[in-house]
């Protein structure tokens, strides 16, 4: 269980291109809740899977003040390509080159095959890390209540009883 | 912290249901019209069913993702339309064998197939009448942690195995057994 960096401790910063070839800084996020979405591998079908809910509440996600970076070791041209496919519209971040550094900073880079692990890190405003996830088996997502269980943690609850049209 | 796995909503008298109240195992399944892996789960969940009448129940829920499927929101709300003239079943299977062609055009025809007052049907998916509906599965989706679609519970356990029959079986066989001695409505 005791996979990856804690809760409580402060957040790796890093900068990594998004699938646009733009850097993006995990700093720039300070202010808001960040969902830090590691996952194996673009266009597996676990993968596909995890990032389609997580696109579709995306809305009520962004409603805890929060943002979600996806992170997996593929190259950014996969990942404009792949979120093209999946119309995603947080970004995909490409722990590229240096391969897999961001995952190792993380602690959840897998030696064993050069992918990270099935994993979310929930960083606060402050950028301090106060949840995370890994998954046992890699062919299992996240239920995503996992996800909004967190973001309440952090934020607090929030009344979203209305149906949205 | 509950069991991230564990399905926190109840079953209510409003859900759909296959299958008797005293089943002593109730499986419940979030689809999506438009998602193959959904079409491959349904013949075998309907089997179980058929084959296993004293000790299943199964419940379908909506979970359309969108973003994917374009048409799987507005075929959840065709089956609830037909819900509402009493053929939630019938339109769930031929919106199932219908997949690839979700335009209204077909669930119209699929409306047409299984002997639906169509004027009302049009003028609820017209007015939106069943999306409040959907929408409500939905949100249940989030809170019982779906993960994919389908996503499967086993007396309230997500079942992340394969949907093959022999698999299901066994992961059912083995909740009754568990289920057995415990209080009834515990579960």
């Amino acid at each position: 269980m005791a996979k990856g960096l804690s809760p409580g401790t402060q957040a790796a910063d890093f900068t990594l291109l998004n699938g646009k070839g733009q850097p993006v800084k995990l700093i720039d996020y300070r202010g808001k809740n960040v969902v830090l979405a590691f996952y194996p591998a673009d266009w597996s079908p676990v993968c596909t899977s995890e990032l389609a809910l997580i696109q579709e509440t995306l809305g009520e996600i962004r409603d805890y003040n929060a943002e979600v970076l996806g992170v997996s070791v593929d190259g950014h041209w996969s990942h404009g390509a792949w979120a093209e496919r999946l119309h995603l519209t947080f970004p995909l971040l490409a722990d590229f080159w240096p391969h897999g550094q961001v995952a190792r900073q993380y602690g959840v880079f897998r030696d064993s095959d050069g992918m990270s692990e099935r994993a979310l890190f929930f960083i606060d405003a402050a950028g301090v890390i106060r949840d995370t996830w890994v998954a046992e088996n890699l062919g299992v997502a996240p239920g995503l209540n996992v996800i909004f269980d967190a973001l309440e943690r952090i934020q607090g609850a929030r009344a979203k009883e209305t149906p949205r049209a | 912290m509950l069991d991230e796995r564990v399905q926190r909503t109840e079953i209510t008298e409003e859900d759909w249901i296959l299958g008797p109240p005293t089943a002593p195992v109730t499986m419940l399944e979030y689809g999506d019209f438009e998602c193959p892996h959904c079409a491959m789960a349904r013949p075998v969940l309907e089997g179980l069913v058929a084959e296993n009448p004293e000790m299943l129940r199964l419940v379908y829920r909506h979970f359309p993702v969108t973003t994917v499927h374009p048409h799987a929101l507005m075929a959840a709300e065709a089956a609830e339309a037909a819900g509402a003239q009493g053929q939630f079943w019938e339109m769930h299977n031929m919106i199932f064998a219908h997949q690839s062609q979700l335009a209204y055009d077909t669930l119209r025809a699929c409306a047409v197939a299984i002997g639906l007052d169509v004027a009302r049907f049009d003028l609820e998916m017209e007015e939106h009448v069943h999306l409040p509906q959907v929408r409500l599965d939905f949100r249940r989706g989030v809170r019982d942690g779906v993960n994919g679609t389908p996503t499967i519970f086993i007396n309230r356990l997500r079942y992340d195995g394969p949907r093959d029959h022999v698999s299901m079986l066994a992961a059912i066989v083995a909740a009754r057994k568990a289920a057995h001695g415990r209080v009834r409505g515990a579960a």
